[in-house]
């Protein structure tokens, strides 16, 4: 009920539509970039490969975007989660 | 013994089936099973954003067929549950860019090391559906209670039975007891009687439907969605389980309820 999300300053997890919104503004772009899946792949293995000499990195989990940055760009963001067991060797 | 191959279609677009394809699959690999989904509306690719994976797909089916890449490759791992995974359909292709044969094949490779293999098809009747249905061994026709879309099933099903399938199964989404109670919609009963085919699944109408798509999660993962709960029915009724179906009543508005929303608080 959001009458009582003003008391108690608690974190109060974003609103499904700002979600949506956000997921949506993603998604649109690499669907208009149309990056041919093989030069998306091959970025992503590129990265892969570079940090794999370091870390140990869940190639499955990984996530790699594309989304309007600022003056007339793109950025390309990468999310790439690494196993705990590695961080020792950080 | 290989998996099923279970295709989900209507005929009609835009009456629930990736819906229905995102929470049945996420249902069965709550349950245990090894599911695979592939979204076969090449061109209109929507499973992905449904499931919350659009931001992993790197391969999609149509690179799979054409030899681009392995199957493995283009199977994208559920992040809650590393027994379920997507196909994601190509967007920038179109659907001849798959044939029914090719589909036939993959699907019966995929059904070798899986469970179930749940198929998204596109709406229409044409090459998608075709793609779609080329290695089921079961078919699910959702609709909804509105006469356009239950003539669209019932088209369906005519096509099916022609491609010598065996006799699909019924789900009938975004029902409303409130409405069937002013007699503002046909009821379960109805329909079944119209397309005299076995009843599946009833699933009400929800808004969980709309806020946990909007998150990229399933209406399953809430406890409290009466359509989530319908969905968890119909995955154990396609393992095999009899499940008595609830018979849904329009909800009882109570006193405090009403007072409570005369001052504005919508949910209670
Ligand atoms: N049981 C339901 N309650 C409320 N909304 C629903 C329900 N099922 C589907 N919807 C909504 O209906 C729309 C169409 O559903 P979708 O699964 O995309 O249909 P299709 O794949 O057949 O075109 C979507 O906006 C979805 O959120
Ligand atoms: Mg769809």
């Amino acid at each position: 009920m959001r009458f009582f999300r003003g008391f108690g300053r608690q974190e109060a997890p974003a609103a499904s539509s700002a979600v949506a919104k956000q997921r949506l503004k993603v998604v649109l772009v690499s669907d208009q970039m149309r990056v041919s899946p093989g030069l998306m792949a091959a970025i992503r293995d590129d990265i892969v490969d570079v940090l794999s000499r370091r870390l140990d990195v869940d190639r499955d989990g990984i996530e790699v975007t594309i989304t309007p940055g600022r003056n007339n760009t793109d950025e390309l963001t990468a999310r790439i989660p690494i196993r705990r067991a590695a961080r020792a060797r950080l | 013994m290989a998996g099923h191959i279970v295709t989900i279609t209507s005929g009609k677009g835009g009456v629930g089936k990736t819906t229905t394809t995102a929470n049945i699959g996420t249902a069965l690999a709550m349950q245990g099973r090894n599911v695979v989904l592939i979204d076969a509306d090449i061109g209109l690719r929507n499973l992905d954003i449904v499931m919350g994976l659009e931001n992993r797909i790197v391969y999609d089916l149509v690179d799979v067929v054409e030899g681009q890449c392995r199957v493995r490759q283009a199977m994208i791992r559920d992040k809650r549950f590393p027994n379920l995974s997507l196909i994601p359909a190509a967007q920038t292709r179109d659907k001849e860019a798959v044939s029914p044969d090719q589909m036939a094949e993959l699907t019966r490779e995929l059904a070798e090391s899986h469970d179930f293999v749940l198929v998204d098809s596109p709406a229409g009747i044409e090459q998608g559906f075709r793609n779609a249905i080329a290695g089921a061994t079961a078919v699910v026709v959702v609709t909804t209670p509105e006469v356009s879309a239950v003539r669209d099933a019932d088209r369906i099903i005519g096509l099916v039975e022609a491609a010598e399938l065996p006799p699909p199964r019924l789900i009938l989404n975004r029902f409303r007891p409130d409405m069937v109670k002013r007699g503002d919609m046909m009821d379960v009963p109805d329909v079944e009687e119209i397309l005299a085919i076995d009843l599946l699944g009833v699933v009400p109408e929800d808004q969980t439907i709309i806020t946990s798509t909007n998150r990229g999660e399933v209406a399953v993962f809430d406890s409290h969605s009466p359509a989530g709960s319908a969905f968890k029915d119909i995955a154990r009724r396609l393992q095999g389980e009899t499940i008595a179906f609830p018979r849904y009543e329009a909800a009882q508005v109570g006193v405090m309820s009403r007072f409570l929303r005369a001052l504005g608080f919508a949910r209670v």
